[in-house]
């Protein structure tokens, strides 16, 4: 017998803690765990990614576990707030569908791996790949996991008295082997043949549950195939439960037996984990383009076409369905679909709606904007393209939503894939690049200067049935998208089949004028462009003297002293009195209105 | 019609209402207000249940009470595969009967501590969680090594049985009475499989699986 | 004793007249403090905890309303249970193992209506919660949500189809809230619900709820099960919350542009000094 060695200093080993069996998060289960009070949502993504999670909403603390998996992200059970695998970024949040859920929204993520048959999860800070020498090479296979409750040295100790009949001899009812007991942060005892040859060994991991409660995970391994069999699974959990028993015994408590309230344990130990960066699923590498006006017509009787030349360079590349930000004077920033072919990458060819209502933007380009022009791009992510590996596309656009659908159109065209597009438009002069239409004509149809029930017939007929091999891209003015959500909802399309891409006019811009940012303290001044929040500059310049939480003007965190100017609230925190006052501002999306402004920092 | 007296937030009415939806079965719900005014234990509803208990069935002038013989009765009556409960297996047909008895035990532990949590019933409540833990940890060691032999259900094999509706509803409402399910995967497999049927419904309490 | 004097001295529903006859012992928790309610024979209530005497209960809006203070402050308004013409209902009292400060704030959100309330409240794909008005009234101190609007496939016992529904929110008290919601059966008038909590602990509570609705049509068992279906739905997902009691700042629990509501009544407690049931 071997000699148990005392407790060796931490190694990076020990970091790694068994949590669970492979089993548990196989299809689609939310596996709930804990290690030391602090409690984790553990799963595995349809791709076979584990993952472990600190098991709390950041919206409202609601476990994740209770949530739903959906194959590549987890919703929550409360609101629906979809958090995707890997990075436990949120993605998207159903009561504001048409946002891009702020990058500092996710779930607080563990190093998670899956080994012989287990889950093991690190704790630690630094981590090293985790590998258990003896197992490696040898058939394995997890038993099953034992609560125990004690406290995990009583539970080691106590199992070092561990004795098994080694799988093929079971039948046999054989006497339990010779053992040899090998300690290296987990506990590993050998059954060995009289000739000393390992025959199989069974490996114990020890998950710290809480002080009082420690789980026993085992796997058995050998260098011949396990003679797997109820039989064998039954003699562990037999002799497992016999160890239990006298640990029991001898430490005189029982498991715990409600459910245990772990609030301060799992949140400070989250808090004192250095979060990381904000990881922005959109993010944009892309630097501004500088660019010219090469062409503009009218190309519908309320469209302007516009194509857009860079001053310099090329163009970076982008996907049908893409739009771009164009910068315009007094800081206004509209965004404009690209209506590109595939083949043409040199210019940019835009859409733009004169709107009855506009605060500018439409009118500007379609009255002020000349040939010769020039003009700052840039280009956000795309978060409305073609599904890759949808057999059928059927494309339908109201008014100007024709531009990044009938980019789609002519990519799918070009790929020879079938698709069909639909273009609701309110009459024959009110259709914007008739000539591009043309190219595809042999797969569009028109509904032109359809009253609203007409419209609504015609979308019912197209989205009745719902078609399994078929992925729906709609894009045009709120009210058909809202008739397109509804009439797909109804007819049983998987919302994972339909794609919107809204045309608001009213959400909220995050731009607005430059401005020159002064703080008072520390004596420095910055430039403030109309894309970026006072924040944003900041951390650029390396000064994270803003504590920020929601980044949406809507929690208070931010909030900063203003010493001098005149704030542009963009916030929905601040009292009617407090921004009247402009003695403060929510640094994350509020702005100047004067050309100057001071903070006290 | 069968005419069901129930309470929607009942587990032991629900065992009903959800396996009639399974089998496809029409029938007419009477509320009966177990909370707050005590309906099943008026003299009305005495004088249908003498025990003043909740769920009773009636169909076609037969009065049945006790959620599990009144699942006996419908799978009988109405499963023309025979699978639900097997009354021409003997030995499959025993299994079943005994993991009945053991929803009964689940009812008199578990749901009673959710009462108690819920409604204040003066029940023992560490006696109630400490019992209807011993029968988790039972189930999910019996369902895990059912999952070994390839099975899915209590009673084994790949198709459920009136065990698993019996069973189902307050190892699923577990948490209403302060007992913790994060120990038991094998159970917790068992009741995605179950919330995965075709035609299943939830009660207050149960989320869908979708 | 507690220290939040703030929470200490206000009034908390503890029991429904019918359960405490003369002559009997109603035992009940308020606040941690283990509290005795008896009746007089001519009908006055009387409370003590332990052997301290309390200030005498007094009904109040349908429930015997009990406080650990010597001068809790006045009532809320309430004038829809007066109203005539309305069914006066109360679906039970429920137990729930979390900082009532939370029941409060889960009974003023919209957001959750498709995903806990799926079939009744609310319904995928209509998962959008419009931008609303919220605001202090400072006259009454309350924190008053108003122009809000959901569609809904069953609103009430009453609703017989899907239909748009408005909402205005009170949170009238740190722990008592009312909610009014279009009348099914008079589109002009709204349904009135109020939510009295009673902080048990800092992590438990009993939820109350007093219901005056314009239904003449249903039974009053009918409204109670809907409601009480309503709070079996809610009551998982507010006793799985971590921590069980509430964060008042936003570094824990981050909100986004449609929780107004919530972020200001987080808000209005920390600036009221309210700490006992919150994350400290």
């Amino acid at each position: 017998m071997g000699t148990v060695d005392s407790l060796k200093p931490k190694t990076l080993q020990q970091e790694w803690i068994a949590v669970c069996s492979g089993d548990d998060v196989q299809g689609r289960q939310l596996a709930q765990s804990m290690v030391q009070g602090v409690e984790l949502v553990v799963w595995r993504d349809d791709a076979g990614v584990v993952n472990a999670w600190e098991n709390r909403c950041p919206h409202r603390g609601v476990r994740l576990s209770m949530g739903i998996h959906r194959g590549d992200h987890i919703q929550c059970q409360y609101h629906g707030w979809k958090y995707r695998s890997c990075d436990g970024a949120c993605i998207y949040i159903p009561a504001s569908p048409a946002d891009i859920p702020p990058a500092t929204i996710r779930a607080r993520t563990l190093p998670c791996t899956e080994r012989y048959g287990l889950v093991w999860v690190n704790l630690s800070d630094a981590v090293a790949p985790m590998e258990w020498p003896q197992l490696e090479g040898d058939f394995v296979v997890a038993l099953k996991a034992l609560p125990v409750g004690a406290d995990v040295e009583t539970v080691k100790r106590q199992f070092e008295q561990y004795r098994f009949v080694p799988s093929h001899r079971l039948d046999a009812g054989a006497d339990k082997c010779r053992m040899e007991v090998t300690f290296t942060g987990a506990m590993s005892l050998a059954a060995t043949a009289d000739d000393r040859e390992c025959l199989e060994r069974v490996t114990f991991f020890f998950q710290p549950v809480r002080t009082n409660k420690t789980i026993v995970h085992a796997v058995l391994s050998g260098k011949q195939p396990l003679n797997v069999c109820r039989s064998l699974y039954e003699h562990h959990l037999d002799a497992m439960k016999a160890v239990r028993a006298d640990v029991t015994r001898a430490a005189q408590s029982d498991l715990a037996t409600e459910i245990e309230t772990t609030d301060w344990d799992t949140i400070r130990f989250f808090e004192k984990r250095r979060l990381g960066a904000p990881v922005d699923p959109y993010s944009n590498p892309l630097p501004a383009l500088r660019m010219k006006v090469a062409r503009k017509w009218t190309s519908a009787r309320d469209v302007a076409g516009v194509e857009l030349a860079p001053c310099a360079g090329d163009l970076p590349s982008f996907s049908a369905g893409a739009h771009i930000d164009l910068h315009l004077p007094h800081g206004m920033i509209r965004q404009y679909s690209m209506v590109n072919a595939p083949a043409e990458r040199e210019r940019l060819v835009l859409g733009v709606k004169l709107e009855a209502d506009s605060r500018g933007g439409s009118r500007y380009i379609h009255q002020t904007l000349a040939e010769g022009d020039e003009i700052t791009v840039t280009f956000p992510p795309n978060k409305f393209a073609l599904v890759a590996d949808a057999r059928n596309a059927l494309l339908i656009a109201g008014g100007i939503g024709i531009t990044p659908i009938l980019a789609m159109a002519q990519e799918l065209a070009s790929q020879a894939k079938p698709f069909t597009l639909h273009y609701f438009a309110r009459g024959e002069d009110f259709v914007a690049f008739p000539e591009r239409l043309a190219s595809v004509a042999g797969n569009t149809a028109l509904h032109l200067a359809l009253s609203p029930d007409a419209t609504l017939q015609a979308l019912r007929e197209l989205l009745t049935p719902p078609s399994a091999d078929t992925c729906v891209y709609v894009c045009g003015p709120g009210p058909l998208l809202q008739a397109c959500r509804k009439l797909a909802h109804e007819a049983g399309w998987p919302p994972s089949q339909i794609r919107f891409e809204y045309f608001s006019n009213d959400t909220v811009s995050r731009h607005g004028q430059a401005f020159t940012l002064e703080l008072a303290r520390q004596k420095r001044t910055f430039a403030v462009p109309p894309q970026k929040t006072i924040v944003q500059v900041l951390r650029e310049h390396g000064l994270d003297l803003i504590e920020t939480s929601c980044e949406q003007g809507v929690c208070g965190t931010c909030v900063t002293h203003v010493v001098e100017g005149e704030p542009d609230h963009r916030d929905v925190y601040l009292s009617d009195d407090e921004k009247c006052s402009g003695h403060k501002l929510l640094a994350c999306v509020s702005r100047a209105k004067s050309t100057k402004l001071v903070l006290d920092l | 019609m069968i005419k069901l007296y129930d309470y929607e937030l009942s587990g032991n009415c629900y065992k009903l209402r959800l396996f009639m939806n399974l089998l496809g079965l029409p029938y007419e719900r009477v509320p009966v207000e177990f909370y707050p005014s005590k309906e099943h234990k008026s003299r009305e509803f005495l004088r249908i249940n003498p025990l003043g208990q909740l769920p009773v069935l009636v169909d076609d002038g037969l009065v049945l009470r006790d959620a599990q013989a009144i699942l006996v009765y419908l799978a009988s009556q109405y499963d023309d595969t025979c699978r639900w409960y097997p009354t021409n297996e003997p030995r499959k047909l025993g299994v079943v009967n005994m993991w009945l008895s053991f929803a009964d035990g689940i009812t008199s532990s578990a749901s009673a501590a959710r009462l108690h949590d819920m409604l204040f019933y003066p029940f023992d409540i560490d006696a109630c969680r400490e019992r209807a833990h011993e029968l988790f940890a039972i189930l999910d060691e019996h369902l895990w090594l059912v999952e070994r032999d390839g099975g899915q259900w209590i009673c084994g094999g790949d198709t459920p049985t009136i065990a698993d509706i019996a069973n189902f509803p307050y190892v699923m409402l577990a948490e209403d009475g302060g007992i913790s399910r994060s120990d038991y995967r094998a159970i917790n497999r068992w009741l995605d499989r179950t919330r995965a049927l075709p035609g299943f419904i939830v009660m207050p309490g149960i989320f869908p699986i979708e | 004793m507690i220290e939040d004097k703030t929470v200490l001295d206000e009034w908390y529903a503890l029991a429904e007249p019918r359960q405490i006859s003369a002559g009997q012992i109603f035992e009940t928790r308020l606040l941690g403090q283990r509290v005795e309610l008896g009746r007089n024979a001519d009908g006055t209530y009387l409370a003590r905890a332990g052997e301290v005497a309390l200030l005498p209960p007094v009904e109040r809006f349908g429930m015997v309303w009990g406080t650990l203070g010597q001068a809790p402050k006045p009532f809320f308004h309430f004038p829809e249970f007066d109203e005539p013409d309305r069914t006066i209902c109360n679906p039970g009292s429920f137990g729930v193992s979390v900082s009532g400060l939370r029941l409060i704030e889960n009974f003023l959100d919209m957001g959750h209506f498709p995903f806990v309330h799926a079939g009744y409240l609310g319904e995928e794909p209509f998962t959008e919660v419009e931008p609303y008005q919220v605001r202090i009234d400072h006259e009454r101190d309350e924190v008053v949500a108003t122009e809000c609007r959901f569609y809904q496939p069953r609103a009430a016992a009453s609703a017989g189809k899907g239909d748009d529904v408005q909402y205005i929110y009170r949170a009238v008290k740190p722990f008592a809230a009312i909610l009014l919601k279009t009348c099914p059966l008079a589109k002009d008038r709204f349904d009135a619900l109020a939510l009295f909590v009673q902080p048990v602990s800092e992590d438990e509570c009993v939820a109350h709820t007093m219901m005056a609705y314009i239904d003449a049509t249903s039974r009053p068992s009918d409204l109670r099960i809907f409601q009480q279906t309503i709070f079996a739905q809610d009551r998982p997902i507010l006793q799985n919350q971590v921590p069980r009691r509430l964060p008042l700042d936003h570094q824990l629990e981050i909100p986004a542009r449609v929780d107004a509501t919530s972020v200001l009544y987080r808000r209005w407690l920390r600036d009221k000094g309210v700490t006992y049931g919150t994350y400290r």
